[in-house]
């Protein structure tokens, strides 16, 4: 079966999350176990897409993908129709689904079950996955030792929650790293984060030529492990910085209580993070080390997340920019070299008559993306409800809005507050090709990103771009130091949650014509030069053949 | 509580009663004792006596007790048949329930309640003298002292102490904490984006308030759910937490409920003198929050003149005036255009202090002159 005919997929799972292909009774050793985090296939999206396009662009290598996931009832149906080079599909969870809660027969009998485990289990001491956790919460040095224990996997998640070994370690934390917190918090934050590593490492390891996750964290650790434990090498590709990411998160997480009373922070002249915030933290920090630590090849994005991971330890030599890439062709024809504006005021008197028929139709604005908080769709719609008070707009909103509901109904609620409804309306999911051929501007107001795709698929249908200043925006937009930057602006950025910025952005793109019609062929040029599907694909060809062949696969 | 001073200024009688415990001072009039069923109320003690004696001569025995009831029960219903023509129906059936309740006692206080009647007012306690201000401890002080504002935390400070106060703002809410978050925002810098999402979590937590406001209002609109409802809005915008471009949008649906609020307020005329004032203190506070002191002002001036001196809200209504009157002569002319530049960033302007100590926040604001204008 070809790459093009990829196949309608119900994933069905067989006991221990392996997907059951019919088409392939005999499992095969695949060259590429990707581990992803919750995304693939499951979920649409830039991570989602780029794994589905770099699985599609290379018919030759076999994958494996492996999906973490948070608990059996996160994922319902797959968003992708999986490749035919796709062998297996497998799902490991961090949690166990939620239990109905038991009457009192049940919970005597259970009660007894737990107190005879208890018994029985006599925690050795010398369990190496325990000396692993301590090395991580207590000791700053990442070896081969460290990730050695981790993958000994003798640690089972019952006999970490009822050993003896242990109680004494969350002991020893507690007095080292959160003296002054209940110990209640600290036990209940201590089982929350390590359960679901136990239950990742004592999963067993799929036969791979090479691992590659695609970012740091539980997916990261896992390569590392598995990597160690077959000798086989192990990348890691990061699209956003997950260590980052985690600590906004962890910084506002209301699940985690903040110390309160504490005698030390009495002197303090500023708050500081409560232990358990720093705990979490840390423990975040060493699983991107880690993963960094035994990488062969850490690839990033742009030079912008490439200072982030050297900040955060990744060495220097290994890391390699790999930006995101399109095809040129897929957005519909490319623009005449002298592009005319479809829509908007020519100024200065210079109007051609397809300008002036034009002009009477309002700038078609695009949102191209899901409907979801990390967009700040609201923003967007803030943003044109301002310019529309100034001009006439079309605004469009295409992505899928059923990812988040109540974020979708919010969006809506909120245009119908400002009486926009027939000026900004939601389109739905399309095809690349129909996107932009509809529209004139393309504007991304999200507060976080990576490097956007809809950016190049923009620039590629010659088409400026108003964003907002995250992830590797900016770089796209101004162009990156060098040949790069003399290409000129391909669009306008603004501040993140500014409606007023964004606004005034549209406005000027709407009364300049000139200035959409530079931007626009400057995205092209950049798009040409730098951001091009195939090279994207050489690159992660060249890269795969090296970690594949780095030594004979020892059945 | 009943006011002793205006119980004491009558003359009382000597057969006044006063309940000491309650607080309460009671009298009895003269004619009303004269009125009293006195000899169906002996006959009933009469009769309540010999149930006594029947029961305790009885020694236990089943009869003798049903003898007791039988008799108690006669009792009862002589005080119900021969005070008819001297007890209204109301005061019958008590003096009844006591008799029944308490054997033989009952009569004494069934006589102590009918021969008395509450003589008080009712009024506000004495206000309690006024606490001494508490002399802060000397640690706090100092590390008051020395603590760094929190924008110059903001900025300077290592990562992990800016997430912190970051979050610590993002709990507050109030329009010091959203004021910096904005201005945080505004910088563009690594922490613009946590300021974003913290302004966000907020916004997001107002408009679901606002949405089951709107639902309450549908459900059961009364005057009170109108104003609750404009209130929060007030609040949002006092706050800062509405962006300025949905100022106007809001404004205009807080008013409306005003509007709702005062026309249910019609419909209840026992109400209506403190639901008005209610009203229009949180109208004022509202075109306040939409920059529009002098529409506040005239608001404020409206509601003083018709309200009495006696309602609580007067106190705030006028300290809302001084500061319409204030906002109203420094700047009248509003803002109408979003697309006209701000006077300055926030953070130009103004500089909070928000101290972290032994877990209390303590929060000041100063403000200052842009530096052109100084020139």
């Amino acid at each position: 079966m070809s790459v093009a005919e990829a196949r309608p997929l119900e994933p069905v799972f067989d006991e221990n999350g392996w997907f059951q292909d019919d088409d392939e009774p005999a499992p095969r050793v695949a060259d590429v176990c990707l581990l992803v985090e919750g995304t693939y296939p499951f979920v649409s999206g830039g991570v989602s897409s780029w794994v589905h396009d770099i699985i599609r662009g290379m018919p030759e290598r076999t994958f494996d993908v492996l999906n973490i996931g948070s608990h059996a009832g996160a994922f319902t149906k797959p968003r992708y129709e999986l490749p035919s080079n796709v062998l297996t599909l497998r799902c490991l969870f961090c949690r166990d689904e939620e239990l109905p809660l038991v009457g009192h027969a049940e919970r005597t009998e259970l009660d007894q079950h737990i107190r005879s485990h208890r018994r029985g289990a006599s925690q050795p001491s010398s369990s190496r996955v325990l000396n692993a956790i301590r090395r991580l919460h207590l000791d700053d040095r990442i070896d081969d030792a460290l990730v050695a224990d981790l993958a000994a996997g003798d640690l089972g998640v019952p006999t970490f929650l009822h050993g003896g070994a242990s109680f004494d370690l969350l002991l020893e934390i507690g007095q080292h790293l959160a003296p002054v917190t209940s110990f209640l918090d600290l036990f209940w934050q201590f089982r929350a984060m390590h359960v679901p590593l136990l239950r990742l490492l004592s999963a067993p390891t799929p036969a791979a030529r090479c691992y590659h996750a695609v970012s740091t964290g539980y997916a990261g650790l896992l390569g590392a492990v598995w990597g160690l434990r077959t000798g086989r090498p192990f990348a890691v590709t990061e699209h956003g910085i997950y260590t980052r990411e985690r600590e906004m998160e962890l910084a506002r997480a209301t699940w985690i209580r903040d110390d309160e009373g504490a005698p030390d922070r009495l002197s303090a002249f500023a708050p500081t993070p409560s232990a358990l915030r720093q705990l979490w933290a840390r423990f975040f920090r060493k699983l991107a080390t880690v993963a960094y630590h035994r990488a062969s090849h850490i690839i990033t994005l742009s030079e912008a997340n490439r200072r982030k991971q050297i900040n955060d330890g990744a060495p220097a030599a290994k890391i390699q920019i790999v930006p995101n890439g399109v095809a040129l062709a897929a957005t519909g024809p490319a623009p005449p070299p002298g592009p005319e504006p479809a829509h908007g005021p020519a100024p200065h008197g210079s109007a051609t008559p397809s300008e002036t028929a034009a002009a009477a139709a309002p700038l078609r604005v695009g949102f191209v993306g899901r409907v979801v908080p990390i967009k700040d769709v609201i923003t967007f719609i803030k943003a044109c409800d301002l310019a529309l008070r100034e001009m006439p707009l079309d605004v469009r909103i295409i992505g899928p809005f059923d990812e988040e509901p109540t974020y979708a109904a919010r969006c809506r609620a909120l245009i119908k507050m400002l009486g926009r409804e027939d000026s900004i309306r939601f389109l739905g999911p399309m095809p690349p090709a129909l996107i932009y051929q509809q529209i004139d501007v393309i504007v991304l107001t999200s507060y976080s990103e990576g490097q956007p795709l809809v950016i190049l698929e923009a620039y590629a249908a010659g088409i400026p771009v108003v964003a907002t200043d995250v992830g590797a925006c900016r770089e796209m937009i101004e162009g990156m130091p060098g040949p790069d930057q003399a290409l000129g602006p391909s669009g306008l950025v603004t501040r993140v949650a500014t409606p007023r910025d964004t606004a005034a952005a549209l406005l000027r793109l709407a009364s300049d014509t000139l200035l959409r019609r530079r931007l626009g062929r400057a995205g092209r040029a950049r798009v040409t030069a730098h951001y091009q599907r195939h090279d994207m694909l050489e690159s992660y060809r060249a890269l795969y053949r090296t970690l594949v062949e780095a030594k004979p696969w020892q059945e | 509580m009943i006011n002793a001073s205006a119980a004491a200024s009558r003359q009382p009688s000597s057969r006044e009663l006063s309940n000491s415990r309650s607080g309460a001072e009671c009298r009895t009039e003269s004619d009303q004792l004269a009125r009293l069923p006195v000899a169906a109320l002996a006959i009933s003690v009469g009769i309540d006596l010999a149930a006594l004696a029947v029961a305790v001569a009885g020694s236990h025995r089943p009869l003798s007790f049903l003898a007791a009831a039988g008799l108690h029960a006669a009792a009862v219903a002589v005080v119900l048949l021969l005070a008819a023509d001297r007890l209204a129906g109301s005061r019958r059936t008590l003096v009844a329930a006591m008799i029944f309740t308490l054997p033989v006692v009952g009569v004494g206080l069934s006589l102590l309640s009918l021969g008395t009647e509450p003589g008080g007012d009712l009024a506000e306690p004495a206000p309690p003298a006024p606490e001494e201000p508490k002399l802060p401890d000397i640690r706090r002080v100092r590390s008051v002292a020395g603590a760094l504002p929190a924008c110059e935390i903001l900025m300077v400070a290592p990562l992990d102490e800016r997430r912190a106060t970051l979050a610590a703002l993002a709990r507050r809410g109030d329009a010091n904490a959203v004021a910096l978050l904005r201005w945080l925002v505004s910088t563009g810098s690594e922490m613009a984006v946590e300021a974003a999402l913290a302004l966000d979590e907020l916004g997001t937590a107002f408009e679901a308030d606002l949405a089951r406001r709107r639902a309450q209002l549908a459900q059961e609109p009364t005057a009170a759910a109108a104003r609750a409802g404009a209130a929060l809005i007030a609040l949002a915008l006092e706050n800062g937490i509405v962006e300025p471009t949905m100022v106007k949008v809001l404004a205009e649906e807080a008013r409306e409920w005003l509007a709702r609020a005062s026309a249910l307020g019609k419909q209840q005329p026992r109400k209506k003198n403190s639901d008005d004032a209610a009203t229009t203190l949180v109208r004022a506070r509202l075109e306040m929050a939409a920059m529009m002191p002098g529409a506040a002002l005239a608001i404020l001036d409206q509601g003083l003149a018709g309200a009495s001196a006696s309602n609580p809200t007067v106190k705030q209504m006028t300290v809302l005036r001084k500061e319409a009157s204030l906002l109203a002569h420094s700047d009248g002319q509003r803002r109408d255009s979003w697309s006209a530049a701000p006077p300055a960033a926030v953070g130009d302007q103004m500089m909070n202090v928000i101290a972290y100590v032994g877990g209390d926040e303590i929060s000041a604001r100063f403000f200052f002159e842009p530096f052109a204008q100084k020139e």
